[in-house]
């Protein structure tokens, strides 16, 4: 099948009535949570996903996307407006979009995040059409040993991007692996660590974890200091940019989008580290009038098509390969399997409506974005002033009745009760959840992988080195893990000298 | 020589992995390991439950020699309400119906939060509870029912 035609079946996809309007749905619910401060886009597909399992996969998956890049979105509005980024990815166009706002350009900033992010997503959308298909032929080409290697490098880097220690992500990651082993074995059907719990033989869903980890333990967090308070005073007007700011934008959005589009790629990377890296090029680069951090439009065209443009391509990986490349990616490859659908290389010729109505939707959804979210600012503002008392027993709400959908049993209630504890815990351990999140979804998959590897190399534990695609998989691992690993070996070991002197 | 409290949140997050790990290698090492030509459901459990103990020591050991790392300060009055206002609405749901068990959710989570009086929270889970209904029962055909068996009142007078 050619681009052309392609492209053609995924936007008939997109296009058809049913996923238009679960993509519209989709991007106004992402850009209400981006929004509202408390609630990442992990939290809410976590949330929502249970809910999606009556949609076709197509409508499920132009969803759950929806939510995602809506939500960066938000994100970018609040962050502009009263400098409390919704979304992590949006800390850094806080940086001159308040600024602006405070100058009272606040319009201006809103379109510029708005047009460059559209201009950077439709150019993610060309390049994710163009070469996503070739990858996928690369993924025909893994065996077992591939596979393994393929997702150690993806938790790896899904480490590396965690805040804080590193040591404690290793330790996250492989406690997700451990808590995915968690029911009936996949070969023998033996159960384990079930403690003859029926409800745990069919494992613990990764979805109450996310909504246990990300949702609640965030709410009992954010409990502690309740007074935070908001204010929002400027009147946003202007929102039609100058020809002038339209020039400004254009260099900063094509190297934001050039960025984005290569880092969301990468395995562990995505819309964070893009909009981050994209920052700190444009300040080395850019030489704005009015300087840099003062207000200058670079420093908001150039994160948010940075951003978006990562959003859309992390979701190479996870089409292509089956590889999640972050905790919002690992939750779509979990509503992919739980709509039947087998996520790997070999989505894209044999379940092409998926692949293409969902690179489709993204765009369409883009376009939404800006023709919808100009005009409703005002209403996203009102939004920001409902109180977080009225807000979090929501919250709760939604995340019990999510959990309780997921397969109608009110045990998984429980759990959720009980990782939300959990959550709040790391959360004061200075532990990040994502690789854990993404260990759990993954864990399955590389035990499967492991052992058929093992199998098939008649015992030979060699043959993940062997391999020369495998070899090469987990030596950039090892690499990854080495770099950031030895300065910290160092400083601890400074530090031991220091205090025993 | 130590500044810090020796219980830091890293030794503490170190011990709970090594916790973790040693709690599931008790039981990984009962799973049948296999033949090593073909594994068996033990032996991946045993390696990553072994991976997870050596990674929580590292964690815990650079731990013991960081002197800025904080203590562990934990609000367990919130995880309390917030946990129990969650199982309240998980007991309540089949047999007292969602209006109920939202407004118990609601309720018991309105203690952690010093704006939401009881008047507040009484009127907010009233509303959450019809909305909910309306739209996950209603709209979305969750098998509960609004009002539960338990609050029929039949039983009651016999």
């Amino acid at each position: 099948m050619d681009l052309v035609q392609s492209l053609a079946l995924g936007f008939g996809q997109a296009l058809a009535p049913a996923n238009f309007v679960w993509c519209f749905v989709g991007v106004l619910i992402g850009t209400l949570v981006g929004v509202l401060p408390g609630l990442g886009p992990a939290a809410t597909i976590a949330m929502l996903l249970p809910f999606t399992y009556g949609l076709s996969p197509v409508a499920a998956m132009i969803m759950l996307a929806g939510i995602y890049y809506g939500a960066q979105y938000g994100g970018s509005t609040t962050a502009i407006l009263i400098n409390l980024p919704g979304e992590a990815s949006s800390v850094v166009t806080a940086i001159d979009g308040y600024k602006m706002a405070r100058q009272g350009r606040a319009g201006t900033a809103l379109a510029t995040s708005a047009i460059s992010s559209f201009v950077a997503g439709t150019i993610a959308t060309i390049l994710l059409a163009l070469f996503a298909p070739a990858l996928a032929e690369v993924g025909l080409l893994f065996g077992p040993a591939e596979y393994f290697a393929l997702m150690t490098l993806g938790l790896v880097a899904s480490i590396l991007l965690a805040s804080g220690s590193m040591m404690k992500g290793v330790a996250m990651a492989l406690a997700g692996i451990l808590l995915g082993l968690i029911g009936q074995d996949v070969q023998t059907a033996l159960p384990r660590f079930t403690f003859r719990i029926s409800e745990l033989e069919d494992g613990i869903g990764f979805v109450v974890v996310a909504m246990g980890l990300f949702g609640i333990g965030e709410i009992i967090r954010d409990l502690e200091n309740p007074e935070k308070r908001i204010a929002i005073t400027q009147a946003v007007t202007g929102l039609v940019p100058s020809r002038a700011d339209l020039i400004r934008m254009i260099a900063p959005t094509a190297r934001g989008t050039i960025i984005g589009s290569v880092l969301g790629i990468l395995p562990g990377g995505g819309a964070l580290l893009a909009s981050f890296a994209a920052y700190s090029i444009e300040k080395k680069i850019a030489r704005p009038p009015e300087g840099m951090g003062n207000g200058a439009i670079e420093g908001v065209a150039a994160p948010e098509s940075a951003n978006n443009a990562g959003a859309q391509t992390s979701f190479v990986p996870m089409l292509t390969l089956g590889i999640p490349s972050n905790a919002v990616m690992a939750l779509m490859i979990g509503a992919l399997i739980v709509q039947g659908v087998a996520p790997g290389p070999t989505l894209v010729t044999e379940k092409p409506e998926i692949f293409w109505g969902v690179i489709a939707s993204m765009w369409i959804g883009n376009a939404m974005l800006v023709v919808l979210n100009l005009p409703l600012i005002g209403i996203w503002v009102r939004l920001l002033a409902v109180p977080f008392a009225y807000l979090y027993p929501a919250i709760l709400l939604f995340c019990a009745i999510g959990a309780f959908s997921m397969s109608n049993s009110t045990f998984d209630i429980w759990l959720l009760a009980l990782f939300g504890a959990l959550g709040y815990l790391f959360a004061k351990l200075e532990c990040e959840p994502s690789p854990l999140i993404l260990g759990l979804v993954l864990g399955p998959m590389m035990e499967e992988n492991f052992r058929r590897a093992i199998q098939l190399s008649k015992g030979d534990y060699w043959t993940f080195l062997q391999r020369p695609l495998s070899a090469t998989l987990l030596a950039c691992a090892a690499l990854a893990l080495l770099v950031v690993v030895l300065p910290s070996i160092r400083s601890a070991r400074a530090g031991a000298f220091t205090s025993n002197g | 020589m130590q500044r810090g409290p020796r219980l830091n949140i890293d030794v503490l997050a170190g011990l709970l992995f090594v916790a973790l790990g040693a709690g599931f290698l008790a039981f990984a090492v009962q799973l049948p390991p296999g033949p090593p030509r073909r594994l068996g459901p033990g032996s991946f459990p045993v390696l990553i439950a072994s991976l997870v103990i050596a990674a929580g020591v590292c964690v815990a050991v650079a731990g013991l020699f960081k002197r800025d790392a904080a203590p562990l300060a934990l609000d367990w009055r919130k995880i309390a309400i917030i946990g129990s206002s969650l199982i309240a609405f998980a007991v309540l749901l089949r047999g007292a119906g969602l209006v109920a068990s939202t407004l118990a959710l609601v309720m018991i989570s309105s203690l952690a939060h010093p704006a939401l009086d009881w008047k507040r929270a009484l009127a907010l889970g009233i509303c959450l509870g019809l909305f909910s209904s309306a739209l996950f029962i209603g709209l979305l055909r969750m098998p509960v029912p609004v009002v539960g068996p338990l609050l029929n009142f039949k039983w009651l007078g016999g």
